[in-house]
């Protein structure tokens, strides 16, 4: 009986990324992910694996680790939690929280979501127009003397 | 590297970033400059910018008569200086990242957005002839999304070319949205308020004043609120130091949001800072810190300015009667060290704002040198 109830408790699902790598994961850690919860009300097998279509396994293990440290309800204080997030997110390169943006998105992980969209934001806060444009791949559409006139009007806001 | 849906960008990572930031962005693209300028974008970032402890901005008045505007997250760059609409500007208040400035030669007061630069000239009401007090306030009223600026004044009424002794207070409210005065028929609070006192704004529409009660005895603090353009209610004040309080009452002010009180305990030699973290609740009212006496110089006047969380401190603005100090005490080493900003080496005032995108009401965009002559009403 006592081991019924535990493994109730700790159902284990897997998860297959996109690039067929398959990762078991408690139950209580998949179900940050709004996308995966609602995916677990449909399936009728809970044996089989769970396909994360757009995100491959080196991101979904990172995806993993945040919803592992959400999902226990230890001693953690809020205060250390939010250090352990920055720290999660500090050792990122920003190519890899773009990837993991777009997994936080697709899964709907609303705490992932918000702490990498503030860390790209504090990474891109001070970059140049150029230099944005880069990074997001936008054209510039405006004339030379368009874009003076526009800097021209708070020339500070250029300066470091 | 990986194409960010369009969305995220917009609705998620640029909301968050500084003002000075999206300042420089609006050159991105054209898509960025619609974005970045829309109303609903400049809420967004607005909620925000009111939500974080960044985004602030000190306003210090420079001893060669000119407003600048210093960015406490970014220490190292050097204060910016503001538009000039007269001689001796002084900071009435701010709001949303609004500043209510008041000059004289000419006498003006003007609303200005220190990071973004859009200004507007509000209609002038000269002081009257014969007057004890002239104090001011600005906030926001956002039942009617109305910026508001608040004069009170104590005149000698004039009848028949004659100025009677005793005075009477007038209460103005000036509307952005009308770019009009209208005056008060309420009565206001009759105790003593003294001259050239900013009204103490807390949650953008409560407009606080300290009034010295003859008949009680002690001070009080009243608010005006602006929604309902009235004299609303009194704020319970914590039972500080026995009875006699006139003696302890350094200043009283908002700090993060709150409302402050700085007061002396002169048998201990300290000075106390205390917070009303729940609004309008006197249980509410804690000590935040608690200062000796000779780290601040034995000053008449203690004021918290801003608080750097990270670094466990607080900017103090000191005055006593001869010299005034701007200060970083350090909570946890009860040390203090001064404060100095890069670009300006003296101040004579400091305020806080905070940096956002908000549009002046009617405003023009574009440097002093361009602003319309004074067109002032005299009554």
């Amino acid at each position: 009986m006592a081991s019924t109830s535990t493994s109730t408790l700790s159902r284990k699902l897997i998860l297959k990324s996109s690039d067929g790598e398959k990762f078991e994961v408690d139950e209580n850690v998949a179900m940050q992910s709004q996308t995966i919860k609602h995916m677990i009300e449909d399936l009728d097998d809970i044996n089989s694996p769970i396909p994360v279509s757009i995100v491959t396994g080196t991101i979904l293990s990172k995806v993993i680790e945040y919803c592992k440290k959400h999902a226990t309800e230890d001693s953690d204080s809020d205060e250390q939690l939010k250090q352990w997030d920055k720290e999660y997110a500090n050792n990122m390169d920003l190519n890899t929280l773009y990837y993991l943006l777009l997994a936080a998105n697709y899964m709907e992980i609303k705490g992932l979501l918000e702490l990498i969209t503030q860390c790209v934001a504090d990474m891109i806060k001070g970059k140049s127009p150029e230099e944005i444009r880069a990074h997001f791949n936008i054209k510039n559409d405006f004339t030379p003397q368009e874009e003076a006139n526009i800097r021209n009007e708070n020339p500070w806001a250029f300066e470091n | 590297m990986a194409s960010t849906p369009v969305d995220i960008i917009d609705n998620g990572i640029l909301p968050r970033l500084p003002a000075k930031s999206l300042v420089r962005f609006k050159c991105v693209s054209k898509k960025w400059l619609a974005l970045i300028s829309s109303d609903e974008f400049i809420l967004r970032h607005l909620d925000y910018v009111l939500y974080s402890n960044s985004n602030q901005l000190l306003i210090l008045t420079g001893n060669d008569g000119f407003l600048y505007s210093f960015n406490l997250d970014l220490p190292k760059s050097p204060a910016v200086k503001l538009p000039s609409f007269g001689e001796q500007p002084f900071v009435v208040g701010s709001c949303n990242g609004l500043l209510c400035i008041q000059s004289i030669r000419p006498y003006c007061l003007f609303l200005l957005n220190p990071t973004t630069g859009s200004y507007r000239q509000i209609p002038t009401y000269y002081p009257p002839r014969r007057y004890t007090a002239l104090n001011f306030g600005f906030g926001y009223d956002s039942n009617n999304d109305d910026y508001k600026v608040v004069r009170i004044v104590d005149q000698h009424p004039r009848v028949m070319g004659f100025f009677f002794p005793e005075t009477e207070r007038i209460v103005r409210v000036y509307s952005s949205r009308a770019n009009s005065w209208e005056e008060m028929k309420l009565t206001p609070p009759q105790d003593s308020m003294g001259d050239r006192k900013n009204g103490v704004l807390v949650n953008n529409n409560l407009l606080h004043w300290k009034f010295w009660s003859l008949e009680e005895g002690k001070y009080r603090i009243c608010c005006f609120n602006l929604c309902e353009n009235k004299w609303t209610h009194d704020v319970p004040l914590p039972d500080y130091m026995g009875n006699d309080i006139r003696d302890g009452l350094l200043d009283f002010g908002v700090f993060d949001g709150c409302l402050y009180l700085s007061t002396k305990n002169l048998q201990q030699s300290v000075v106390d800072i205390w917070v009303m973290n729940d609004y309008g609740v006197k249980e509410s009212w804690v000590k935040l810190v608690q200062i000796s006496d000779s780290h601040v110089f034995g000053s008449l006047r203690v004021s918290p300015i801003a608080y750097d969380r990270l670094n466990h401190q607080i900017l103090l603005r000191t005055a006593n009667k001869t010299e005034h100090k701007i200060l970083w005490y350090d909570i946890k080493g009860e040390t203090t060290k001064s404060a100095e900003f890069n670009g300006v080496s003296y101040c004579l005032g400091i305020d806080v704002c905070k940096s956002s995108l908000v549009n002046v009401p009617g405003a023009q965009i574009g440097t002093s040198e361009q602003k319309d002559e004074n067109e002032g009403m005299q009554i």
